[in-house]
């Protein structure tokens, strides 16, 4: 079983997520913002990160930044995100993002893409 | 419009505001019976001190308020955001295992916990979530609040089906397009394209998206508005905009605002559309149709003659976008057809021919550089000599 990690700061992904992965038998740890997100990272101990890109205390990208180019972290990263601009979706794969899924989104879909990234 | 707490704090403000005008009236008339010797110094100073104690007491009472108004925010912010999450893992569970829904009436936290569902979830949690609203009462107390006479209760309301994408309510959505009030209709506008853009393909969609394009067809909302609408409206895009372009009687504005849509979306199977507005009597939705054609890049066979017969548009702004979408047009007409437009009385038309020219590629741009010395127009030269120059500064060999 694999530890999961979920930066978004929107409560309804975060219980979401975290409920369908623990009934699949994973381990959840939950931040509601970048700080606590790179904190969370710094800790270590997580197989995959879902990351949102839009939070109160910065972007998502500035997690992304820090877990590739300061930590050299190759933890894999699935971004979830309301953006639906390509850009968007570009900018986050060219920094170092193994997946990009767009909100509104079905669970069990995160839930395969990220069994298939820790597989 | 009022919102809730307003009026209690027009009344504190009115209060303190009478208490002051009293207290500097007094003072006032102090002073000019003390001028004409009917008050004493001993009275004077009593009204003084009076007048000095009454502004003191206002600003006590003014400050407490707004800071004991500011520390209950906060304490019922934070009830409600606790009360909102605690709801959120139970409709969360009720999705996932089927747990038995409450019964309505809920609470606006449950209510707010599960339009915040619906508005991340899709496939079959995103169906669940919305069965939970109809089942759960929430859809018949949303509605409730939009037959409301208070306008924000109605923006409340029409908030709410923004997010819940209910298909049921978009018959009580759309007559709102014509409220008087202008935020009703922004608001309803974007609650109807997020409704129908959730819809799945079929018979339903059809009719909700005839009904839209009915119902914005006469221009009851801005043209900035509506053209954001349909951009939100995403897969029924098409749809609505191929039954607005049927009616026969769409004001100029929805045309434009249309036309924006179809280049911004890419939408090329609707290009014939742009394609027949090319000839419209309205000089806007002219320049629009030439503006999303050249936004798409393809021009359709039975646009090409009239794109270039709107290089020799009476209107200098459609002769600009004619030039724009006759750069895309292949063949050596089109580079003949711009060559000339070099020539053209308006500065922004020849700017805009000779960026078309360069836009064509090494073809293009060695015509521009033939252009900047044989052009017979001194002003056309002297042009494409400059945006050689600028070209190359940006792209140096």
């Amino acid at each position: 079983m694999s530890r999961f990690l979920l930066i978004d700061d929107d409560p309804a992904v975060t219980n979401v997520l975290k409920l369908f992965l623990e009934t699949a038998g994973h381990t959840v740890a939950v931040a509601s913002n970048v700080t606590q997100g790179k904190s969370a990272i710094q800790a270590g101990g997580h197989d995959a990160v879902v990351l949102d890109l839009n939070m109160p205390d910065g972007r998502g990208f500035d997690v992304l930044r820090f877990l590739r180019e300061e930590l050299k972290s190759t933890v894999k990263v699935i971004v979830l995100s309301g953006q639906k601009q390509e850009a968007a979706v570009l900018q986050a794969l060219e920094m170092g993002a193994d997946d990009f899924v767009r909100k509104p989104f079905s669970p069990r879909e995160v839930v395969a893409r990220l069994a298939r990234l820790v597989r | 419009m009022w919102r809730r707490g307003d009026v209690v704090y027009a009344l504190v403000v009115l209060a303190a505001l009478v208490a002051e005008a009293v207290a500097l009236g007094s003072l006032t008339l102090a002073f000019a019976m003390k001028r004409v010797d009917l008050l004493s110094s001993r009275g004077l100073a009593t009204a003084l001190l009076g007048a000095v104690v009454i502004t003191g007491v206002v600003f006590v009472v003014l400050a407490t308020y707004t800071l004991g108004y500011h520390h209950a925010s906060d304490l019922s912010q934070q009830r409600v955001s606790d009360e909102v999450r605690a709801w959120t893992e139970r409709w969360t569970r009720i999705v996932l295992s089927g747990e038995p829904a409450p019964l309505p009436p809920l609470s606006r936290a449950a209510e707010e916990a599960l339009l915040s569902l619906r508005e991340i979830l899709r496939g079959e949690e995103g169906d669940k979530a919305l069965a939970l609203l109809q089942s759960a009462g929430v859809e018949v107390a949303i509605l409730k609040r939009l037959t409301s006479r208070s306008v924000s209760r109605q923006l409340d309301a029409l908030e709410a089906l923004t997010r819940a994408k209910l298909p049921a309510a978009l018959p009580h959505i759309l007559p709102l397009l014509q409220e008087r009030e202008d935020v009703v209709r922004i608001m309803a506008a974007r609650a109807a394209s997020h409704t129908l853009a959730a819809m799945p393909e079929g018979p339903s969609r059809s009719a909700a998206a005839s009904s839209f394009a009915a119902a914005v067809r006469s221009g009851p909302v801005a043209p900035g508005v509506l053209g954001e609408s349909f951009l939100l409206l995403e897969d029924a895009a098409p749809e609505v905009l191929a039954e607005l372009f049927g009616l026969k009687q769409s004001a100029p504005s929805v045309r434009r605002a249309g036309l924006d849509a179809i280049g911004r979306l890419g939408l090329l199977p609707l290009a014939y559309v742009a394609a027949e507005c090319v000839k419209d009597k309205d000089a806007e939705v002219r320049a629009a149709a030439l503006r999303a054609l050249a936004r798409m890049g393809r021009i359709p066979g039975q646009a090409r003659e009239d794109a270039l017969a709107a290089l020799h548009d009476p209107v200098e702004f459609v002769r600009v976008h004619a030039a724009r979408t006759v750069g895309h047009l292949p063949g050596a007409a089109a580079t003949k057809a711009l060559w000339e437009l070099l020539a053209d009385p308006s500065w922004f038309v020849r700017r805009g021919a000779g960026e078309a020219l360069l836009g064509r590629g090494p073809e293009g741009e060695a015509e521009v550089q033939r252009a900047s010395r044989e052009h017979p127009d001194r002003y056309a030269r002297e042009l494409c000599a400059q945006l050689w120059a600028d070209a190359h500064e940006l792209v140096p060999s």
